[in-house]
């Protein structure tokens, strides 16, 4: 029985997160999962993961503007998921998220040398999941997988003792890192700050370990003559890095007023205003972040939770700023568990898709909450301030569930994360009606218009040709009979931001002219839910469809074209 | 000798330049004089070779039958002895077109010629003015040449890709600066008298540099002294006696609140500050090495270049690149503003009170700001010049010696033109590039010789002749509707109607625009409308409908209640 005891206690931390994430995970997944469905977006990842399963190489076969390690880590759910396949794979992220949850939430408490106790833990780990959780799309996304990767490689890295003993942990936490590279090409940048920001800059094996997964890959394109071509398509979507830089940069006064505000709290070095009185600058301090509550806590409720996240990461980089600064070398874990967050959240950015930001917005709101309740003079109070910014903002981000305008700006509403109509408006069942969506429940518009494809389809079948769909519904190849015949899934401007691929998509059409019926939809996937009718910038297959192929049929809400 | 000074061989004269038996003279000594008298010369030659050369380099290209010319239209109105807002609506006081008026009495068939001429004069003495008031609060850092290339660099800054048209944003900053530079680091309170009533004046330009005049008072420290006060508020004072006087108190108070609302502005300079206020605190707070940040405190000089190298790699990110990739400074000025913005919060903060560099900056900025209160143009674009000019003499002393900050400034400049030239010929308001502008407005467009347009614009104007001569055939007089509203500068005819540029922008008010409306009721079967088919502002990209949208409220109500008797290709005339 001791020993048992023994065991447990030595294993806790990692119990405690199996736990927690059995839980979480479990019930955001009971919860959430069978809600929405959004036909521009869900599905992408999969259907294209089955391209690898048809055995169609990446780049080559087929185009793929990320980097292609999730299509392999998402292959076997895709062959063996069945007719649940979407539901499942939501359950995966909701783990996945819950996994990471507590993972940063260990890695900061110990950093931090347990700031708030032995409650640090599991509350970091709540608010960590959802901050994350209340906003974010559940779809299976090469982010999610790369951020799971990096900080299972991060916390293998932390937790590694120093010297000989730990080597292997080092090596092994290294290697995830330059996996999680592997999944999104914007981690690229997370490896090599982590090597330098933890020392271990002259260690050649840490280099080797966060390289190895790349040169990997390379070896591999370069067998299969995908090499060029992975090139052209990567690179095809990273815009300017100061387009970047510019769409990053909105919200960023709020680094400055987060470093001001730290200024003020912690006293050191003195500012001249508003007075030197000590109690008048600590009030500026925590004035300042209470404004800054109160205008993230109107962006939760009214405006898009990617802007939420952009005010967070810059009042993260801001506070962060200010240990950098000023109290370095003594504020060192400070510095670098700030470091590591911001940087996270960097890596995560998306050019096309700022939302993804949210992702880590639980985890770069734990330094924040910590460096911000740090003031308070017991350790009780910190613990109860911690929990109550939390409770309020989990409390607003379910409020702000539902759809509600924007009481200052007018005609600006709040997207739903799933893109789809508010939960309860999701009552028609997609069991039966979309291939891998059982168990799944959307809006009246994303159901018919679901129902109006299958319609399309049987149509364009009777002509005998294979069929294509331009733009949008992904997710139908993920689980459908047919293959689809053009080398993308989602025709889509996001994946077709370069000219020269949208030729290639024009090109495959071509080829396949009088043995192809394309089914082209008349609405804009993105906002269905709400049943918008604006104009949109249909991107090229779609326009050189309309204007060189005939149209032989119409339905509801698709043109059959030939 | 106490209270004496010796200046040249011999010569004995007081401090306070009394002469003995003749009274209290004001004179100033012979070195002082002489260095006053080489910055008066460098500053008259500068203005004027800089003005010739963009006036002969740029004055020429492009113009667009929508706001260019509105202020000499009105300028026009006071020469026919009109009274301002009681006789014709203008929503702003009407000191601009008092300050341009003797170019529409003189200029002749080439108005607009000499009157690009005037702002290029502007544009490059408020650039010296700025320099030597900069360079004066700064403690002197730059020599007259170093002056003058930043002189050079502050211009095309200021400058960028804005029309070069009789503007009252560009008089109202013209005059600011003149009383900027006679305020700032005078000790006689005459010039600074002076300083205040200029930027009275300024106001009078346009209502938005109205809260300057306080906020420069309190900067500067001179909120104490009433007869400053006084100073800034004779010339306002003169403006209400003048329109009480003629009866236009009343219309004049509808038309300069007809906009009012500062919620658009305060959100464009909201999303226009970012992260580089920052990053100018910081730089400033490097340069200056107090407090120290860790990691530096031993090393000041790195601590400095760091400072300049922060500031040079948002330059080059967002300033400097523009340039060369064609890009306007609208929004990327307010990166200028927000590195600026950055420095005086570092002193704010940070330093002693009372610095001259602080007050300068801080008047840098509210006037600016001033800029941006605008319907159309919320950027502090025209105020780069001083922002840059400031910013270099907060940077460049800190790291440069004196020799190396003349071959930087000589670089900066020469790279600086060239960019400029590029941008004036590619980008050009309203207009397509230089290259294109084949077509001269000589006999096409009153005042307008000298000038070259695209082939649209070109067709539009000529098509408008047309039009005028198939209005006179009746015999009353016409009106256009809703653009063009330069052509009443210096057209045969005045304008029968109350405002010149009938759009949105001006009628904002429903009582501005009822009067309008209600001038064309009276005046029907006495008038000819002549009204666009095409809007103006995409001529050059092409023909565009003009709609019937609220922006062109006047046209529509034209359209809907008088009688068609003629048209041309893009005009229909109406009675």
């Amino acid at each position: 029985m001791n020993f048992i005891l023994a065991w447990i206690y030595k294993y806790r931390t990692v119990l405690g997160g199996l736990l927690f994430t059995a839980a979480a995970g479990g019930l955001a997944h009971a919860a959430w999962s069978s809600s929405g469905w959004n036909v521009a977006q869900d599905g992408m990842l999969l259907a294209t993961s089955r391209r690898i399963l048809e055995g169609q190489v990446p780049y080559r076969d087929f185009i793929w503007s990320q980097m292609p390690l999730a299509l392999w880590l998402h292959a076997p759910l895709t062959a063996w998921a069945g007719d649940a396949l979407f539901l499942q794979a939501r359950a995966i992220i909701w783990f996945q998220l819950a996994a990471l949850a507590w993972i940063w939430a260990w890695m900061v408490n110990r950093v931090l040398r347990r700031p708030l106790g032995a409650l640090g833990l599991p509350l970091m780990a709540v608010i960590a999941f959802g901050g994350a959780g209340y906003s974010f799309l559940p779809i299976e996304s090469d982010t999610v997988n790369a951020l799971f990767l990096s900080t299972l490689g991060l916390a293998l890295r932390l937790g590694a003792p120093a010297g000989p003993s730990g080597s292997a942990r080092r090596w092994l936490g290294y290697s995830l890192l330059g996996l999680a590279a592997l999944c999104k090409q914007s981690f690229w940048i997370f490896p090599p700050a982590v090597v330098l920001a933890l020392g271990d800059g002259r260690r050649l094996s840490a280099w080797l370990a966060a390289a190895w997964p790349m040169m990997g890959l390379i070896l591999y394109l370069s067998i299969v003559g995908a090499l060029y071509a992975a090139w052209q398509q990567v690179f095809t979507g990273t815009l300017p890095l100061v387009w970047y830089w510019n769409a990053l940069i909105a919200y960023s006064m709020n680094g400055l007023y987060a470093y001001l505000a730290m200024r003020w709290m912690e006293g050191v070095p003195p500012l001249n205003v508003p007075a030197k009185a000590r109690w008048l600058q600590r009030l500026a301090g925590a004035g300042m972040w209470g404004l800054t509550a109160v205008l993230l806590a109107r962006l939760i409720l009214y405006t898009a939770a990617a802007k939420t996240a952009a005010m967070l990461f810059w009042s993260l980089i801001g506070a962060w700023s200010y240990f950098l600064l000023e109290r370095r070398p003594a504020a060192r874990a400070d510095v670098l568990i700030g470091f590591l967050a911001w940087w996270l959240g960097l890596a995560a950015c998306s050019f096309d898709d700022q939302r993804v930001l949210v992702l880590t917005a639980g985890i770069m709101s734990l330094p924040l909450l910590i460096w911000i309740w740090r003031i308070a003079p017991r350790r009780w109070i910190r613990v109860a301030g911690v929990a109550a910014t939390a409770a309020v903002w989990l409390a607003l981000s379910h409020y702000a569930q539902e759809v509600r305008p924007d009481p200052l700006v007018s005609r600006r509403y709040r997207s739903p994360p799933t893109l789809d109509a508010p939960r309860g408006e999701c009552v028609y069942s997609l069991t039966g009606v979309l291939a891998g969506g059982a168990g799944l429940n959307t809006s009246s518009n994303v159901y018919a218009v679901i129902l109006d494809l299958h319609e399309a389809v049987r149509r364009a079948e009777q002509t005998g040709h294979a069929y294509a769909i331009l733009p949008d519904m992904p997710g139908h190849w993920a689980r459908s009979t047919a293959l689809n015949p053009l080398p993308l899934d989602w025709v889509a401007n996001p994946e077709l931001s370069d000219s020269a691929l949208q030729e290639q998509v024009v090109r495959a059409l071509e080829s396949r002219r009088g043995r192809l019926v394309i089914i082209v939809q008349k609405f804009q996937g993105r906002v269905l839910w709400r049943d918008e009718r604006r104009q949109y910038n249909w991107p090229l297959p779609v326009a050189y469809t309309r204007k060189y192929f005939k149209r032989i049929a119409e339905t509801q809400y698709f043109e059959l074209y030939q | 000798m106490p209270g004496s000074t010796q200046v040249g061989p011999g010569a004995l004269i007081s401090v306070d330049g009394g002469i003995a038996g003749l009274g209290p003279v004001p004179m100033l000594p012979a070195k002082q004089f002489h260095v006053i008298g080489l910055k008066t010369l460098a500053g008259i030659l500068f203005v004027g070779l800089a003005t010739l050369a963009a006036h002969w380099s740029f004055s020429w290209i492009g113009y667009n039958p929508t706001d260019d010319g509105f202020t000499l239209a009105y300028s026009r109105r006071l020469l026919d002895g009109q009274i301002p807002h009681l006789d014709f609506i203008i929503i702003r006081p009407f000191l601009s077109p008092v300050l341009h008026m003797p170019f529409v009495w003189v200029a002749g068939d080439s108005l607009y010629w000499w009157s690009r001429a005037f702002v290029w004069f502007q544009w490059a003495s408020m650039a010296w003015l700025w320099t030597m008031t900069i360079n004066r609060l700064a403690g002197r850092p730059f020599r007259m040449i170093d002056c003058a290339l930043l002189a050079l660099i502050g211009m095309a800054f200021s400058a960028n890709t804005w029309a070069v048209m009789a503007w009252h944003t560009i008089d109202g900053l013209w005059l600011a600066t003149i009383g900027v530079a006679l305020i700032c680091g005078r000790t006689r309170r005459r010039l600074r008298f002076l300083g205040y009533l200029l930027l009275g004046t300024a106001y009078l330009c346009k209502q938005s540099f109205f809260p300057a005049v306080p906020l420069i008072l309190l900067i500067h420290r001179d909120w104490r002294d009433l007869r400053l006060w006084l100073g800034a508020a004779i010339p306002g004072i003169a403006y209400v006696i003048y329109l009480a006087l003629t009866g236009a108190l009343w219309d004049a108070y509808i038309q300069l609140t007809a906009i009012s609302s500062m919620a658009d502005v305060l959100d464009s300079n909201a999303r226009g500050l970012t992260v580089y206020v920052f990053f100018g605190y910081l730089a400033f707070r490097l340069i200056a090495g107090a407090p120290a940040i860790v990691g530096l405190t031993h090393n000041p000089r790195l601590s400095a270049r760091l400072g300049a190298g922060l500031v040079a790699v948002v330059a080059i990110l967002d300033i400097v690149t523009p340039a060369f990739t064609l890009r306007s400074l609208y929004a990327t000025s307010y990166t200028l503003a927000s590195l600026l913005l950055g420095g005086a919060l570092y002193f704010v903060l940070e330093a002693r009170r009372g610095n001259p560099f602080l007050q300068l900056i801080l008047m840098i900025l509210v006037l600016a700001w001033s800029a941006t209160i605008s319907v159309g143009a919320k950027s502090p674009a025209l105020m780069a010049g001083p922002m840059v000019i400031a910013l270099l003499a907060g940077i460049l002393p800190a790291v440069f010696r004196p020799r190396w900050r003349t071959v930087v400034l000589l670089i900066l400049a020469g790279l600086t033109a060239a960019g400029f030239r590029s941008l004036r010929h590619e980008v050009v308001y309203m207009e397509q590039p230089a290259a294109r502008l084949t077509f001269a407005l000589d006999g096409v467009f009153p005042g307008g010789r000298g000038i070259k347009t695209n082939p649209n614009t070109y067709a539009f104007l000529a098509d408008l002749q047309k039009a005028v001569a198939l209005a006179s055939g009746y015999p009353d007089p016409y009106a256009i509707l809703p653009d063009i509203p330069g052509y009443w500068a210096r057209a045969a005819q005045r304008n029968p109607l109350p405002i010149d540029w009938a759009k949105n922008t001006e009628l904002s008010d429903l009582r501005l625009l009822r009067r309008v409306t209600d001038a064309l009721d009276a005046q029907r079967s006495h008038l000819t409308m002549i009204v666009q088919k095409v809007q103006a502002f995409p001529l050059p990209q092409g023909f565009k409908n003009l709609g019937s949208s609220d922006k062109f409220a006047v046209a529509r109500h034209v359209r809907q209640n008088f009688k068609k008797c003629g048209e041309t290709t893009y005009f229909e005339l109406y009675r």
